[in-house]
Formats: structure tokens, C-alpha cells, sequence
């Protein structure tokens, strides 16, 4: 029996936002600032112990705000829950982008973590040439040895100007004698072959729910969206101390029809004028439907020194119904104010985001973004 | 007189700063427990040991690192993470 409107009450004024046929897999309007793959990072700016984060990401026409609460668990496995809410000012449509962080809605997730941490042995030939160096400087560790190498540094710099100062031709001669003649770059590099490349893995659980709204094409009542679970499995390999190469697998249950979005206004009574008084709702046209959805990212992540990050990554994602969707993005974060001397960490960024939905050629599936990004996080224990 | 040394070592955030992952060993001895993941003692043979460590921490933060051998202070300073939050290290050198 078809359906129809419940209420005479509930007059529907179904204006279509958007031409668009319906589209299983949607661009994402706004695009969550990292991370993608390389979750088993420790956050930005981190802090340690039980913490509160916040990010206001923002572009043309949307902004979400979003919060979390995480409690990391130090052990041999490291082991994260968190709690996260995200909040859009305008329409988010469904939770399509099926990632680790929210667009909208409330999330609940429990990460294992591992990582090897195994120092180099001692006779690997990096570690051997670290120590020389340290040893022909009287340095105890890959910082002192390069303020070592700043001083000479210097010195050779005055010393090219000639503009030696009292003392500075015997220091010259005295690093001549020791062998401790490394520049700044000499000395970074000694250190850093020196250093193990940690390699991490995780497994993330999450279940959440968008806020998206969906109206039922018959009777044109609301119903929300469905209970999304999801599994992401994702491993890093630092190739630098500053530079880690991140992908990741998801797998999720949860709505897979995308629908176009519709503006649905009910009339929810009438005025002194016997004028109607309508309520809008804006939100998708057509049912939830279960099914399994898809993401496949691979991320570098790299500090590229005096607090900026940039984090290019590229993903595919698709669902059962639906044809996949490309999506790329680049992160460029600065850490303004970073976290040490009890200082609250504070990050700001720019996110440029291309996405596509391949098998179309439609304008719709096709989108840019570039999106600002503020980010704090406060550790519990300190509150 | 003893043909091993008694070594203490503690490596400690210092003020404003953490540790997120120490690697530390003397010989094969691995420094630190679950319980007290940044610090350990352990018996060495005597002046043939070598302390190696790697630290993640703060970006441009400072560590503290301690060591005793037989009972006696050798080492006591703050120590800086570099751009990326690392340093790495050996004592004695």
C-alpha cells in the first residue's frame, strides 16, 4: 500500500536544494583536517595523558566544530578510547566519508596501537659513526653535538668575513686537533642514521551516527540517519625522524544511499492572520539503507621543521551501492604555540581538498575546498 | 673491588615538557619497566659499559637525564629534544 502524508497538518513544501540525481557517493562538502592514514601518529602537539582536543575546521558556507575526549593508556600496547562530537552550521549531509573522525553526529572509538621502538644495534655502521662523533666532541647526544656544530658553524662564518674575535682562532685549532670539525647539516645527518625508523600499526573500532536527517519519499516524515560501526586497520613507517608514510584499510556498516538533498518545510500551524507558520528541516530524500563501506588511503606525513606540518594524502572510498569516490587533500598546519613549558598547544592550517566521484561526469561529483583549521588539545591532568 | 659497576639511570620530562617513548639500554640490559618506564639499574661489567638511548618527547622541550654509577652522580642535565621532538645519545662517551 503506497504511503501517504499522516497529517493534513504536515504540509510538505519539498524544495529540492540541489539538482541532482541521486548520488550513492557524494564529495564530502567539508573536509576533515588530518588525519587520513597515518591515525597511529601521535597527535600534533600532543599531550600526554587523558586530554581534551577541539577543532573548528571551516570553508565557504560550512563550519564544523568538533571535540573530543581521549584517554591514552601507556603499556607495551598503546590503547586509546575516544569520544568525539562534531557539529555542522549548515547542512553536512550524510556521514559518506566513511574515515575515523566525524563530520557530524557523535563517535565513539577504542584504538590498539603498536609500535617498535628497538633501538639499532651497536655495531650497525650509523650508530658506530654517531658515537665517533660524539666522542671526538664531547657531546652526550645528537643535540649537544649539533650545538656543537652551530658554534663551529659560527666560527667559520667569522672566520670567512674575517672577523675572528678574541679566542676564536684557538677554538678553531682546538676542534682542528679533536676532529670535531662537523657543520650543523654534518651533525643532523649523523644523528638521524643513528636513529631507529619506528614502525606503528592500529586497529581502530568505532561506532557512531551522523546528524543527517532523511525524509521518507512517501510520507515525507523524518527519520535519522543509521548506526555506523566500522573497523580501520592502518601502519606507518617513519622514513625520517620527521617524515612517517601512513596507509590504511576501513571497513564500515552503516547507511550507504546518498540522495539528494531536499529543504522540507511542515506546517506546524497558522497566525492571527490565518497565515501558515512553517517549520523547514533540510536533509535527504529517501530511506537509510544498510550496507558495507570502503576506504583505502595512503598519507606522508612530514615536519618540515619550526612547527609546520604538511600531510598530503590521497584515498579512494565506495560503497556497495555506489561507484567509488577519489578524494585528495593537503594539509599545511603551523604549530603557533607548541606544547612544551606547559604551554597549551595551539595549531592553525589551511587544508586545500580536491574530491571526485569517478563513473560520473556530472559538475556535482566533482569538488574543491580549502578549508582553515584551528586545533588545541588540554591535557586532563592538568585541569 | 668489584668487577662491576652499579648504574642508576632516570631520564624525567623537564618543567613544561614530556616523554612519549624512551629506548634505552645498557648492553643488552633494557632500561625502564612498565611501571617505571624511565628509569632502571643494573649491574655492568666495570668502565666496558655503554649507556645508548632515544627519547620522543616535546618539540624544542627538554629532557632531564640522571645517572649514579656506585652511588656517585656522573651525569646531571637538562638535555633538548630537537625540531622533531628525538634526541638519541650514548654515555659514557
Amino acid at each position: 500500500m503506497a504511503r501517504t502524508p499522516s497529517s493534513a497538518a504536515i504540509l510538505a513544501l519539498a524544495l529540492l536544494a540541489r539538482a541532482a540525481a541521486a548520488e550513492p557517493q557524494q564529495p564530502a562538502k567539508s573536509i576533515a583536517v588530518p588525519s587520513i592514514a597515518a591515525a597511529t601518529l601521535p597527535a600534533t602537539g600532543s599531550v600526554d595523558g587523558p586530554a581534551i582536543s577541539g577543532d573548528v575546521n571551516t570553508n565557504i558556507g560550512e563550519t564544523t566544530l568538533s571535540a573530543s575526549v581521549k584517554l591514552a593508556i601507556p603499556a607495551g600496547l598503546g590503547a586509546e578510547l575516544a569520544v568525539q562530537t562534531a557539529m555542522p552550521t549548515s547542512d553536512s549531509g550524510a556521514l559518506f566519508d566513511n574515515g575515523d573522525s566525524i563530520a557530524s553526529g557523535a563517535q565513539v572509538s577504542l584504538a590498539f596501537t603498536f609500535a617498535n621502538y628497538e633501538l639499532l644495534p651497536d655495531n650497525d655502521p650509523g650508530v658506530v659513526r654517531f658515537e665517533e662523533a660524539l666522542h671526538k666532541c664531547q657531546a652526550v647526544s645528537a643535540s649537544r653535538l649539533r650545538d656543537k656544530a652551530r658554534e663551529l658553524d659560527a666560527l667559520r662564518e667569522r672566520q670567512k668575513k674575517e672577523g675572528l674575535q678574541e679566542g676564536d682562532a684557538e677554538k678553531l685549532a682546538a676542534r682542528e686537533k679533536s676532529g670535531c670539525t662537523y657543520s650543523e647539516s654534518d651533525a643532523f645527518w649523523l644523528a638521524e642514521r643513528a636513529r631507529s625508523r619506528p614502525f606503528l600499526a592500529s586497529v581502530r573500532g568505532t561506532l557512531g551516527r551522523s546528524d543527517a536527517v532523511f525524509f521518507d519519499p512517501g510520507t515525507l516524515l523524518p527519520a535519522p540517519d543509521m548506526v555506523q560501526a566500522g573497523v580501520s586497520v592502518a601502519a606507518g613507517q617513519y622514513i625520517t625522524s620527521g617524515m612517517l608514510v601512513a596507509g590504511s584499510f576501513r571497513w564500515a556498516s552503516g547507511n550507504v544511499f546518498g540522495g539528494a538533498p531536499a529543504n522540507i518545510c511542515h506546517q506546524i500551524g497558522v497566525d492571527a492572520l490565518n497565515q501558515p507558520i512553517t517549520q523547514c528541516e533540510t536533509g535527504t530524500l529517501g530511506t537509510p539503507v544498510r550496507g558495507n563501506l570502503f576506504r583505502l588511503a595512503l598519507e606522508v606525513r612530514q615536519v618540515v621543521g619550526n612547527g609546520l606540518i604538511w600531510a598530503p594524502s590521497a584515498s579512494l572510498s565506495w560503497a556497495d551501492m555506489g561507484s567509488p569516490t577519489f578524494r585528495a587533500q593537503l594539509p599545511l598546519l603551523l604549530e603557533v604555540i607548541s606544547n612544551h613549558e606547559g604551554q597549551t598547544p595551539l595549531m592553525v592550517g589551511l587544508t586545500f581538498g580536491y574530491a571526485q566521484g569517478l563513473g560520473t561526469a556530472t559538475p556535482a561529483a566533482q569538488s574543491f575546498t580549502i578549508a582553515g583549521t584551528l586545533q588545541t588539545a588540554f591535557s586532563l591532568s592538568k585541569l | 673491588m668489584p668487577d662491576e659497576d652499579q648504574i642508576d639511570v632516570a631520564f624525567s620530562a623537564a618543567e613544561g615538557s614530556h616523554i612519549e617513548k624512551l629506548s634505552a639500554k645498557i648492553g643488552e640490559h633494557v632500561i625502564g619497566t612498565p611501571a617505571t618506564p624511565h628509569k632502571g639499574s643494573c649491574k655492568a661489567p666495570k668502565d666496558q659499559w655503554k649507556l645508548r638511548w632515544e627519547i620522543r618527547g616535546s618539540r624544542r622541550g627538554q629532557y632531564h637525564l640522571k645517572i649514579q654509577v656506585n652511588g656517585e652522580t656522573k651525569f646531571d642535565e637538562d638535555i633538548s629534544f630537537d625540531e622533531f621532538g628525538v634526541d638519541n645519545g650514548a654515555y659514557p662517551i
